[in-house]
């Protein structure tokens, strides 16, 4: 086959996905349940060494918010979202490890999940000291497990030598050259050999000499190789101590720095809780204060009706005296009237009188002309 | 890097779905799974959050016939997109031979895409590669919605080495395996004259 005909059948290969399912109207039903785990083509060595890589790399990535989680639930700041969380985190690193078929990292896991699957009733607290012993240990396992995937054990051994166990036993080669190799990414024996020796020194922070023996010792056994970087490694153990001093230092702030956080947070707490009494005394005090205005306002409005009621009282009381004289004057006029009334009717019997003689007069007259 | 397993006469290339997280980069996967002969193809390995996040990554290992004798075999990853998973995403790009961006139209995203080549380019160069001598094609995804970015500005904004682009709907399909196709092509040429096959 010819470089052009191999190029046209790969891509006949990849126009013809696109233009069409490749597979037959048969096979369409089947995958049409979209089962992701029907697949015939098997993961090769290097995929799963590809595969296994990129998970030994990140693995320790993805512990670190389960450790911050973990930490909180155990010095008792933790509540059942973050719990549910973990659980979460968890089931998702289990179900990836196990489906990646990676089952010493998915048992570690699991043992961890179990040992907080019942804590629930017992969050908010501190948890007591064995609990929290029995966890971290699994804890322990599963960052020791992520450090040998990301730092060395990478890989089959019998297929892909990892720098960690070509050189672990080597004289002068110590803890520091392989974690400086293995956090820049350099973990099997062809990567290293592979890699610039400058390039090599520039990522690590090793100098350039000590990359140089350390490739002559992985290309043969090399005794003098070995010694002289025992000596280079010897100036560089001075360093190492230093470094190695500071980094325990840093772990101490780190700690001082955890148990300052987590007594900041009680005084938060408690502050939390003084504000709330306060707020709670000002609104009671505000309600107060607001009653108080009202029952102000009641009396307010009860004197001014008081003041009404007085002034129409008064008024009243004037108008009774009023009455109470011209009642007077009435009974006065009345008396008055009624002696005039009496006169007349004296002068009326007395007329009446007069009438009455005045007719016994003409009757008398009468009888005489009669006569 | 390619790499040829001469005893059992393979050719390994590994091609990279990268991009802002929700921008159909497992869609991509999932439909280029779907539509492949199941004899070609392997499982599809999603590690996924309980939310059908992207956890780890989506990985399909696809043939794709013969070059010189060899049969080329191609391992599709795509990369979590949440920001703290750097790692991950760097880890995955380790050795890449072609990337798909896959971008996400909405102008709510757009900051995100931006992002998101700034730090493929960023994380290539701790390999010490560049985007521009790495194959790769530009994916302008979900086109079928409201509120879109228009495909010039997006290309402005994101194709800046002029790489063959694709507007896609990857829910239905829609552009999913011209982009594949394209990076295949690119991958394979750029094999083909590197090996000198
Ligand atoms: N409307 C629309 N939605 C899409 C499209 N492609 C993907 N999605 C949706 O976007 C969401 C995220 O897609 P996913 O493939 O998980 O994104 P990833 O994070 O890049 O892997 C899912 O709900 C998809 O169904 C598209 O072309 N159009
Ligand atoms: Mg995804």
């Amino acid at each position: 086959m010819t470089d052009e005909s191999h190029k046209s059948s790969l891509h006949r290969e990849a126009s013809e996905l696109g233009s069409r399912p490749v597979h037959s109207e048969e096979e369409a039903s089947v995958t049409a349940e979209k089962d992701d785990s029907i697949g015939f083509l098997e993961v090769d060595d290097h995929q799963s060494e590809e595969i296994r890589e990129i998970f030994g790399t990140a693995f320790p990535q993805y512990l670190q918010p389960v450790e911050e989680m973990l930490e909180q639930i155990l010095t008792g700041h933790g509540d059942t979202e973050s719990l549910e969380a973990l659980n979460g985190m968890l089931s998702s690193l289990k179900s990836a490890t196990e489906r990646m078929g990676f089952d010493d990292a998915y048992k570690l896991l699991d043992d961890l999940h179990e040992s907080i699957s019942d804590l629930e009733p017992e969050l908010g607290a501190p948890m007591p000291t064995e609990v929290r012993e029995a966890i971290l240990g699994h804890v322990i396992a599963i960052r020791d497990l992520a450090e040998q995937m990301s730092g060395g054990q990478v890989g089959d051994p019998g297929q892909q030598k990892t720098i960690y166990a070509a050189l672990k036993d080597k004289k002068g080669v110590g803890d520091l050259v392989l974690r400086r190799l293995s956090a820049a990414g350099l973990v099997t024996v062809d990567q290293l050999l592979a890699a610039r020796p400058d390039e090599v020194s520039a990522v690590t922070g090793l100098s350039q000499e000590i990359v140089h023996k350390l490739i002559r010792l992985l290309e043969a056994d090399d005794a003098a190789a070995s010694e002289e970087v025992e000596s280079l490694h010897g100036q560089a153990a001075e360093k190492l101590r230093t470094e190695v001093e500071l980094e325990a230092r840093v772990e101490d702030l780190r700690a001082e720095a955890r148990r300052l956080r987590a007594r900041v947070h009680e005084r938060n707490a408690e502050l939390d809780s003084l504000h709330l009494g306060l707020a709670a005394m000002k609104r009671e005090l505000d309600s107060l204060s607001s009653k108080m205005a009202e029952r102000g306002a009641q009396l307010e409005r009860i004197r001014a009706r008081r003041d009404a009621l007085s002034r129409k009282v008064l008024s009243s009381e004037e108008a009774m005296r009023r009455h109470e004289c011209r009642l007077e004057a009435l009974c006065r006029e009345r008396r008055c009237l009624m002696q005039q009334a009496d006169g007349l009717g004296r002068a009326i019997s007395g007329l009446f009188g007069s009438l009455r003689k005045m007719r016994m007069l003409v009757v008398k007259g009468g009888m005489q002309d009669a006569r | 890097m390619a790499f040829i397993d001469v005893k059992k006469g393979q050719l390994q290339c590994k091609i990279v779905y990268y991009g802002t997280g929700l921008g159909g980069k497992t869609t991509n996967l999932r439909f280029l799974h779907k539509e492949t002969d199941p004899k070609k193809r392997g499982k599809l390995l999603s590690l996924e959050t309980e939310t059908e996040r992207t956890l780890f990554f989506d990985f399909v290992p696809i043939s794709m016939g013969k070059i010189k004798g060899l049969e080329t075999r191609f391992s599709f990853y795509t990369v979590p997109g949440q920001s703290f998973y750097n790692l991950t995403r760097r880890a995955i790009l380790k050795q890449v031979d072609g990337i798909v961006f896959v971008s996400d139209s909405q102008v709510s995203r757009m900051e995100a895409n931006i992002d998101s080549i700034l730090n493929l380019e960023e994380n290539l160069q701790t390999y010490g590669i560049q985007l521009k001598s790495v194959p790769h094609v530009i994916q302008y995804n979900k086109r079928d919605l409201e509120d879109t970015v228009s495909v010039d500005e997006m290309r402005n904004e994101l194709n800046r080495y002029h790489v063959p682009d694709f507007e896609a709907v990857a829910i239905k399909g829609e552009g999913v395996i011209e982009a594949m196709g394209m990076i295949v092509k690119m991958v394979t040429e750029k094999v083909v004259f590197d090996l000198k096959l």
